[in-house]
């Protein structure tokens, strides 16, 4: 009987899972496969139960996140009153403000469900940027033209509140 | 009481239990890894800088410690065996005049000019008694207890042997793995306090970061400017006084007069002549001057919120409690622990968590 060699399991510290979760992302689509096993060693997985508060409004800014799944509910508290603003779905991020300014959170964030976060520390995303420049400028053109839109949309959305008046 | 909250009483209590375990288990290797933290924080920016350059972890430390090896070589074969003959001769010659005379003074150690000065001195002031009190100092028994603790040291080279090989085997494995290690311990944190240990210690390695970085590189400035002045005054062992000078001088007020003594005595006891101590003096007094007007406001001055006094206090203690190490290292610890107080106290409430 042939002796069919095991293939060997090269040891590894990297989580391909990760990896490749991280392609479908838009932030993250266009980085190479090299790229992405780099930024998969200054990204955090943390798991949320149900209702479990992520930030409050004030905290410090020091983390970016995206959802890898579950979902999450932006609010204002208003007295006991929760004003929702928007929810985060799965590939959806939030907190990216802080990479570029030193603000406070400018809203709560919990989990609507048992969520997995992928977290992504400002400091850790500077020095990522400082280590490996070009793929740090296809995330930040990615993240350009996400915000881009959105700043589009809000436009929109004011234009058609004036005409509306 | 619940069951959960006993069971999790039950888990704190036994992880307290564990971490002192760990404490006594690994005590004797504790001064290894806090030298070995303090080198990897030094080298770790070379590194990090290596790494943005596409330069490999691994690589960019084999170089660096290729580099200290080559460095390291040149002064045990150049530098070191001519200290090591100076100081067998220093010895030598202590012990014969301890040997020779029953009553040690400044005129048997060969000192005669300070000796004329104390002279003249004592001739106005008769009450002084400076010669008595110096001769009081310089008895034959502390010179022999002093002479005795020489061969203690041999015994503690083995030590020291160990040490050296000990100790750049941590450094290797804590800058290769610097980001995993971090990365490890800060995933163990739970999520009510995941960021607020990341701003936390983000806010300490600046504030202490640029103070101790700021602090080396003073040193650096002194080290060299020391070593060039006594180049050019044409005092032997330069290269080994300037480097005494400069690693004294972070020790605040009191640094550079201990750092200047080996310096004096190396003039008064070799072939230099005596007027060279006031070469020495002056040049001293300029670089202290350049050090405590340009260099420490501007490197250190920013960074180091404690006031003088608070100071100059910390180092006495310093020096009360551990000695010329205490003296060295009491301000930095000091100041470690302030920003440490600081700095939790404010992301403590950022993150109401008091």
């Amino acid at each position: 009987m042939p002796i069919i060699p095991k293939p060997k399991k090269k040891r590894t510290d990297v989580d391909m899972e990760l990896v490749v979760f991280l392609k479908g992302l838009s932030l993250f689509s266009t980085l190479t496969k090299g790229e992405r096993i780099n930024l998969s060693r200054f990204i955090y997985q943390r798991d949320y139960k149900k209702d479990e508060i992520i930030v409050k409004k004030g905290y410090p800014n020091v983390v970016f996140y995206i959802v890898q799944n579950g979902e999450l509910l932006i609010y204002l508290e208003h007295g006991e009153e929760q004003i929702e603003l928007r929810r985060v779905g799965e590939k959806e991020f939030f907190g990216e403000i802080g990479i570029f300014l030193e603000e406070d959170r400018t809203a709560s964030v919990k989990a609507t469900m048992d969520s997995t976060l992928l977290a992504i520390p400002t400091t850790e995303f500077q020095k990522f940027i400082d280590q490996y420049p070009r793929a740090a400028a296809k995330i930040l053109f990615n993240m350009g033209q996400v915000l881009a839109s959105n700043i589009l949309k809000l436009n929109n959305k004011l234009q058609t509140m004036k005409i509306e008046k | 009481m619940e069951r959960s909250s006993i069971l999790k009483w039950i888990l704190f209590g036994l992880s307290i239990l564990l971490i002192v375990a760990a404490f006594l288990f690994y005590q004797h290797i504790i001064s290894y890894l806090i030298v070995a933290f303090l080198i990897a924080y030094i080298i770790s920016p070379l590194v990090n800088l290596a790494e943005k350059y596409q330069i490999k972890r691994t690589v960019s430390i084999l170089v660096i410690y290729i580099i200290i090896a080559l460095l390291l070589a040149i002064f045990f074969n150049v530098i070191i065996p001519q200290i090591i003959e100076q100081m067998i001769d220093l010895v030598h010659s202590l012990n014969e005049v301890v040997q020779e005379h029953d009553d040690i003074n400044l005129r048997v150690l060969g000192f005669d000019g300070i000796a004329n000065i104390i002279d003249s001195i004592e001739s106005r002031f008769p009450q002084l008694e400076i010669h008595r009190q110096i001769s009081f100092t310089l008895d034959e028994a502390k010179f022999n207890s002093v002479l005795n603790q020489i061969p203690l040291f041999f015994k503690s080279v083995i030590n020291v042997a160990s040490f050296l090989i000990v100790v750049p085997v941590i450094v290797f494995f804590i800058l290769k793995d610097e980001r995993k290690f971090f990365h490890y311990i800060f995933s163990c944190i739970g999520n009510r306090y995941f960021e607020f240990s990341l701003h936390l210690f983000e806010k300490i390695e600046t504030s202490f970061g640029r103070f101790f970085r700021a602090l080396l590189l003073e040193t650096l400035l002194v080290t060299i400017m020391s070593i060039a002045g006594l180049l050019i005054l044409r005092i032997p062992y330069a290269i080994v006084l300037g480097l005494i000078v400069g690693l004294a001088n972070p020790i605040k007020y009191f640094g550079p007069f201990i750092g200047a003594v080996p310096t004096l005595l190396i003039i008064l006891l070799g072939p230099t002549p005596d007027i060279y101590i006031l070469y020495a003096g002056i040049m001293f007094l300029i670089v202290q001057q350049i050090d405590s007007l340009i260099l420490f406001p501007w490197l250190v001055g920013k960074s180091m919120n404690m006031h003088p006094l608070w100071v100059l206090l910390t180092v006495i203690a310093g020096g009360y409690a551990f000695g010329i190490l205490g003296m060295l290292f009491a301000v930095p610890v000091v100041f470690l622990i302030k920003v440490i107080v600081e700095v939790s106290h404010k992301s403590l409430k950022k993150f109401e968590i008091i």
